[in-house]
């Protein structure tokens, strides 16, 4: 199996380098390529990617038909299951497919960001204390149920809503649905077209954390590069942020389970040939292709819901810890922002406007200032883009550029991006002695599981800055502000 | 790899995790997967709990990869909703078709999550010796 790996195994040979931050894998790498794959890395991470599958699925996600454009993959990238994490692709609505797992089973997987008025230093010793109510508010962990059961009824309307169906029900507040992509609502989205197993399996998670890299962390505000964007957004350097990473949970994993087995049988009626199986697909305008986007988007507003019910939940946890300390210990919603979907959108295909099927696999939108979707109040700024690094580093705010438009179909990366598999991480350090490490640096943990912590550990993920490096370096994106951990809670 | 024995085992993988399994026949594959899905959620026979609990599975699909996948997935629902592992199982594995009787037992508390089994450069090999393939899970 190994020698079969070696000889597939893009080499750095196969690439050629287009600028300090660009690399291409030509069309004609291979034969059944339909364009090139664009890669934003440095020669450094270049070398780490090329140890794994990355590269190849890149290349295998340029075969899918009525591909348009170049498949483009972010600094973060690591091997995934047939699309590489911190892929992008688009695909013509006309001529092309849309393929469930070039999007994930985590359906909207991503990340919400919340700025306070709250200063660091002056709640320092009231900070474990915010841990223990944020762990008792957000429910997280392997099989963690929800505060709410919802009926039938209820899960088909958060589908059709999504935090739409929150707001309904007192768990957001106006400005929540504007600062969250597309307001928190995929038009088109069908319940119809969602199996009885996903809804068996989401009706008692709305409002969960789940396991696995999924967490809710506060952060200190290390450092504002754009006082502009930061002000716009609320953050102010020495101040508390809340990041939540979650999706859409056990509903949206089946979702895409069903639709990835369906489209077995949809890639032999339509003749289609395919690299990989798990990159199974379906045209995008036909019955099975619309199917899944209205199931996909019914996920999507769901993981929508889900991580507005853990923001309502998380200021239940400030309320309850910063009550009689201070008043101003509301958290505002800086913004809300998917990095696995899949979208309809405009874009400059070579000289001409396109409408095509964005494909984001572990990459964030990243749309430039004056961009149709970005709110109101961040068109001259840009879409924020949240880029999270690993428990014990920092993570990034930054907006989006124009270069994104033009290079990466308006998309940024999501992360740090893996480099270590899990089991090694886990034999690196135990999970105790990580966290004893973790605390001694500041940052409190609260973790249901010390064996999925050590999965976490910071070393298992690339240097985050130099990620930002690359996609600030590229134009994809501009840096707004440097966060650092001081509170992680993960499942 | 020894075909001359059932088994299976964790191998690298960068983000989630991957098991290669072997075995002598397909219904042995089949169980031999299972049960090292199970191992890389940390649940075995110890923490299995309470009454035996007998589940029936029938699936059809278009060849025996999509039916490996289905099983395993399966397995994950009912893990899932009904909180169920397996202990024993009895397989029959045709090309379109597989049947399945498992005993189960309840699981209480486990601490790890695995989404969904994928078909990510899955392929079942025939040799003279047996069955093998390689399974990713996302986790």
């Amino acid at each position: 199996m190994y020698d079969e790996i070696e000889e597939r195994m893009v080499r750095k040979k196969d690439l050629n380098r287009v600028s300090e931050f660009e690399w291409e894998i030509p069309a004609d790498y291979r034969k059944d390529m339909r364009g090139a794959v664009r890669i934003f890395i440095t020669d450094r991470l270049l070398d780490s990617a090329l140890e794994d599958l990355s590269l190849e699925q890149a290349v295998n996600a340029a075969s899918l038909p009525g591909l348009a454009g170049k498949v483009t993959v972010m600094p973060d990238m690591h091997q995934g299951y047939g699309f590489p994490i911190g892929g992008v692709a688009a695909t013509r609505i006309s001529n092309g497919v849309i393929s469930p797992g070039a999007i994930g089973y985590d359906i909207n997987c991503g990340v919400r960001l919340l700025s306070s008025q709250i200063q660091y230093r002056d709640v320092k010793s009231v900070l474990p204390a915010l841990a223990d109510a944020i762990d008792y508010h957000c429910p997280s962990g392997v099989g963690s149920k929800a505060h709410l059961h919802l009926n039938e009824r209820e899960i088909k309307d958060v589908c059709l809503k999504g935090a739409g169906w929150t707001l309904k029900k007192g768990f957001a507040e106006p400005l929540d649905l504007a600062h969250t992509e597309e307001n928190g609502c995929l038009a088109g989205a069908d319940p119809d077209a969602v199996s009885e197993r996903a809804f068996e399996r989401g009706c008692d998670q709305l409002g969960t954390l789940g396991s696995g890299n999924h967490f809710i962390e506060v952060d200190l505000v290390d450092e504002v590069f754009d006082p502009k964007a930061a002000g716009l957004m609320g953050i102010v350097e020495g101040y508390l942020v809340v990041q939540i990473h979650c999706g859409s949970r056990g509903f949206g994993h089946q979702i895409c389970t069903d639709y990835v087995q369906q489209f077995q049988t949809a890639v032999r009626r339509y003749g289609i040939t395919l690299p990989d199986r798990e990159l199974v697909c379906a045209p995008v305008e036909s019955d099975e292709g619309k199917a899944y986007l209205g199931a996909m988007r019914a996920a999507a507003n769901y993981a929508f819901a889900n991580r507005q019910i853990l923001a309502d939940n998380l200021r239940q946890a400030f309320e309850q810890t910063f009550t009689g300390h201070m008043k101003q210990f509301h958290l505002h919603p800086v913004y809300d922002v998917a990095h696995n979907m899949g979208k309809i959108e405009t874009h400059n295909i070579d000289g001409v406007m396109r409408k095509v099927c964005v494909h984001r696999k572990g990459a964030t939108r990243a749309f430039r200032p004056g961009t149709a979707g970005v709110p109101e109040d961040y068109q001259t700024i840009g879409q924020p883009v949240f880029v999270p690094g690993s428990m014990g580093t920092s993570s990034w705010v930054l907006t989006g550029m124009e270069g994104s438009m033009l290079k990466s179909f308006g998309s940024c990366c999501h992360g740090a991006g893996r480099t270590m598999s899990r089991h090694e991480a886990k034999k690196s350090v135990g999970g105790a002695q990580l966290k004893s490490s973790l605390e001694a640096q500041g940052i409190i943990i609260r973790a249901g599981s010390l064996a999925g912590l050590a999965e976490e550990t910071p070393s298992a993920y690339k240097d985050v800055d130099a990620v930002i490096k690359v996609v600030c370096g590229a134009g994809l994106a501009k840096k707004v502000a440097r966060l650092v951990p001081v509170i992680v809670v993960k499942g | 790899m020894d075909h001359k024995v059932n088994g299976f085992q964790a191998i690298p993988h960068t983000a989630d995790w991957a098991l290669a399994v072997w075995a002598t026949d397909l219904p042995g594959l089949f169980i031999q997967a299972a049960r090292g899905m199970y191992n890389l959620l940390g649940i075995d026979e110890s923490i299995l709990q309470g009454a035996d609990v007998p589940i029936t599975i029938r699936l059809n699909a278009m060849d025996t990869e999509c039916l490996f996948v289905d099983f395993l997935n399966e397995l994950l629902y009912q893990l899932e909703t009904r909180r169920l592992a397996a202990r024993q199982f009895s397989l029959i594995v045709n090309e379109n078709d597989l049947g399945a009787e498992l005993i189960c037992g309840t699981v209480t508390d486990f601490c790890k999550e695995i989404k969904a089994a994928t078909f990510s450069n899955l392929h079942i090999v025939e040799k003279d010796a047996g069955y093998s393939v390689t399974v990713t899970f996302d986790v």
